[in-house]
């Protein structure tokens, strides 16, 4: 995985990102999200919110099948497992990192002495200074690049795959294949069989460059908007029905919905999978149902508004 | 009795002034085609131009609406123009009171009107 991978934090089953950075990247990638934080200090205030941003699960969804992001269980289970450690455990801990300091140590000095020695083997040539500094220069990168900082603990680290100095590579330890399908039901945990075709729309409308937001406030499952929300008013207010052939649009709600949609420029878009049931009933959890649902002709959708007649 | 599709004619006709409207009998029901009159009438702007040709779909208010069954009227539609699907029908829903209300219904993703 690439380090620019976004960890997205689940808790309570909610997918929440807590840096700013990944909040940015995401955001250049069109999954803007929704910032839900507040002040413990002044809990009523919901004017201002900051960090975290919480995400729609199909956002979430979507990063993943990107390979955009990974999913982490809360910070709570790292400080939890940190409190759980005995004295025997942070010994052995801290041996284990003693011996690889010991053994990098050995290895920098090593290293060290074979390139004071070539250092030398050139001080005998008869070459320019600046031909001299260039030399040696490439001798250090050669010898001494490994360890050019002087933090062993970093170097460590990196090889490091049997405990956590912080959060970060607790977190990092999680993009497993194993670790990221469970986590991943997780995700689904809270929500029904209307999520397959619902991500559906969802990915049609991201393929044709819509960025989606939660559509709540204009009675829909999504707004979306041609571009970033921050320059664009919404274009669409979004719909799905779980089956193609059996669910009722409503003529009540094409009619609310499509009055309401023009009342504010916009249209309302009706959208289903040909064949959602099916993979539906073959678990709505299951990782693998959900990324092979990637046909993208199944998806129909029409728009909706009024005619300005009658 | 008259038929869902008469009733919705008649409107469109005597309510809606629009003319050469002819039933388009499809396999599950009847659809009219027919040209509105010319658009200083009605409400919409430059960006919708409504052509003499626009197919009204006459719905119940109280009937069951499938994606499938739109996509079947699209398709039937598009038989009878030599495989083109129109870019959208016109939804003629009509009430038990005999109000008739007209929706635009897009195929795929439109874009909002620009007024």
């Amino acid at each position: 995985m690439p380090a620019k991978c976004v960890p997205i934090s689940l808790l309570n089953n909610t997918p929440l990102v807590f840096d700013l950075s990944h909040v940015k990247q995401l955001r250049e990638l069109g999954v803007c999200g929704v910032l839900g934080g507040t002040l413990p200090t002044a809990p009523q205030q919901n004017v201002f919110l900051g960090l975290p941003l919480q995400l729609m699960v199909e956002d979430a969804m979507w990063l993943l099948e990107q390979k955009h992001a990974y999913l982490v269980p809360g910070r709570r289970l790292y400080d939890c497992l940190a409190a759980t450690l005995l004295r025997q455990d942070i010994l052995a801990i801290q041996a284990a990192k003693q011996e690889m300091t010991d053994e990098k140590t050995r290895e920098r000095q090593e290293a060290s002495r074979k390139f004071k020695i070539k250092v030398v083997e050139l001080n005998t040539l008869k070459i320019s200074k600046s031909e001299l500094c260039n030399r040696i220069k490439q001798l250090e990168a050669e010898y001494l690049g490994e360890f050019k900082t002087e933090d062993l603990d970093e170097i460590i680290q990196d090889n490091s795959a049997f405990y956590f100095n912080n959060y970060q590579s607790f977190a990092e330890s999680f993009n497993t294949p194993e670790m990221q399908h469970s986590l991943y039901l997780q995700l689904l945990a809270n929500r029904g069989t209307d999520l397959v075709s619902s991500y559906q729309i969802y990915r049609h409308l991201r393929d044709q460059g819509y960025y989606l937001a939660p559509g709540l406030r204009f009675g829909g499952k999504f707004v979306a908007y041609p571009g970033d929300p921050l320059r664009y008013h919404a274009h669409l207010i979004v719909d799905s029905v779980q089956n193609y052939a059996e669910s009722d649009i409503g003529m009540m709600s094409l009619v609310t919905n499509g009055r309401l949609a023009t009342g504010v420029k916009k249209c309302w878009v009706i959208g289903g999978t040909k064949n959602a049931e099916n993979k539906a009933k073959g678990e709505a959890g299951d990782l693998k149902t959900v990324e092979s649902n990637a046909t993208e002709q199944d998806v129909v959708c029409f728009s909706v508004e009024w005619a300005g007649f009658g | 009795m008259t038929s869902l599709a008469e009733i919705v004619a008649t409107n469109l006709v005597h309510y809606n002034l629009w003319t050469a409207v002819e039933d388009v009998v499809l396999s599950s029901r009847t659809v009219l085609c027919g040209a509105p009159p010319p658009t200083s009438v009605i409400a919409t702007d430059s960006s919708t131009v409504l052509s003499d040709q626009e197919y009204v779909l006459p719905l119940l208010v109280s009937e069951k609406l499938t994606l499938a069954t739109l996509d079947g009227i699209f398709r039937e539609i598009a038989e009878r123009r030599a495989g083109v699907r129109p870019e959208k029908v016109i939804g003629g829903i009509l009430n038990t009171d005999g109000t008739v209300v007209y929706y635009f219904i897009w195929d795929g993703v439109a874009k909002p009107r620009k007024n």
